[in-house]
């Protein structure tokens, strides 16, 4: 993949982060049906949490985080030291780690939202 | 009363000396007088041996960048009385390496410069061929790029450079606004080339826009500005 395919993605997930985090934050606190003083009871979240919306809302947020993230963290990495094999390296060393990261977090939220 | 000025120059020649060392000088300020004058005051009066690079002492060639008083700049358009201090020191420019005292291996700098294809790139040949024929560009277009065009070569950019200090392979300021420089340029075509040497980790991503270079051109280019606007050439090319 091109660089700038790379860095024009990071841009869109950032505006993305900023959009979906608002709400995120938004639904948690003065969006929520249960109230401010319990929005972050137990019982408010898993029922937050099996609201369709909500639920992909979520997991968008967890995918453009990881991505965000994950690609910063490469670029400082690159950054440091240079080098074929180290570039390689990094490379599928984040790629991994992000696939790892938006797994788990994926299953968290689908086990969440179909078995809670 | 004749003013002195004392002048330290950091001297160094890699296969003798172990590391660089000041050497001090005592000279007698005349009015109007630049930091290459001292220098060339030293040359002929003081000690033959000291090296240093110059040409047309009027800010065109850009050959005699140095660090004087911990500021990069061209010591034939430094003028001691502005300086504000009797001290004057005098470095080589920074991520070059030293041939011997103020002199410095530009080899790896023009290799960079090189590398963006620094030149008209015309994909019709009837144009390509025809010496005489003249293309027309409109002021606007002219405008895109001026202030690039510009560029001496001095090095300075790439002296403050934070990134070139750290990473070898990126390709620097001065390739890099050269590119846009290029790009922008309504005649150049077929320059997808380019685009792809740029498009890289070492290339135009790679600035983190410390604007050290900008800050440093003695000439007014503003090399992080077309660092920037590289990247839009670059995203925009890269969506078509």
């Amino acid at each position: 993949m091109k660089e700038s395919s790379l860095m024009i993605l990071h841009y869109i997930t950032g505006i993305f982060i900023f959009v979906l985090g608002a709400i995120h934050l938004a639904t948690h606190s003065f969006l929520g049906v249960e109230g401010y003083s319990y929005s972050l009871q137990y019982v408010s979240i898993i029922e937050r949490y099996r609201n369709p919306i909500f639920a992909i809302t979520l997991e968008l947020l967890l995918v453009t985080l990881s991505y965000h993230g994950l690609n910063g963290i490469r670029v400082i990495l690159l950054e440091i030291k240079q080098g074929k094999l180290w570039d390689s390296v990094v490379n599928w060393l984040v790629f991994l780690l992000g696939i790892l990261i938006v797994t788990f977090g994926s299953l968290t939220v689908m086990i969440i939202y179909f078995f809670r | 009363m004749i003013e002195n000025i004392e002048l330290k120059i950091l001297r160094y020649t890699p296969s003798k000396d172990i590391k660089p060392a000041f050497e001090k000088y005592i000279i007698p300020l005349v009015e109007g007088m630049t930091v290459l004058d001292l220098l060339l005051y030293v040359k002929e009066n003081l000690d033959h041996s000291i090296s240093f690079r110059h040409s047309c002492r009027m800010g065109i060639c850009g050959s005699c960048a140095a660090i004087v008083n911990g500021k990069p700049v061209l010591t034939c358009q430094t003028q001691v009385s502005k300086l504000k201090s009797k001290k004057v020191e005098i470095r080589p420019i920074e991520n070059f390496p030293v041939i011997r005292d103020l002199v410095c291996d530009f080899d790896e700098f023009y290799i960079k410069h090189r590398e963006i294809k620094p030149y008209i790139i015309q994909s019709d040949k009837s144009k390509k061929e025809n010496l005489s024929l003249e293309i027309l560009q409109t002021h606007k277009e002219i405008n895109n790029y001026f202030q690039f065009s510009l560029c001496i070569k001095c090095g300075l950019c790439f002296s403050t450079c934070p990134i070139t200090s750290t990473n070898t392979h990126y390709l620097g300021p001065q390739a890099l606004s050269q590119a846009y420089r290029y790009l922008a340029d309504s005649r150049d075509q077929d320059n997808h080339e380019r685009i792809d040497i740029v498009n890289t980790r070492n290339g135009c991503w790679g600035c983190h826009l410390a604007e050290a270079c900008s800050e440093a051109c003695p000439k007014g280019v503003d090399p992080s500005l077309g660092i920037q606007l590289l990247r839009r050439i670059v995203i925009f090319s890269h969506l078509k």
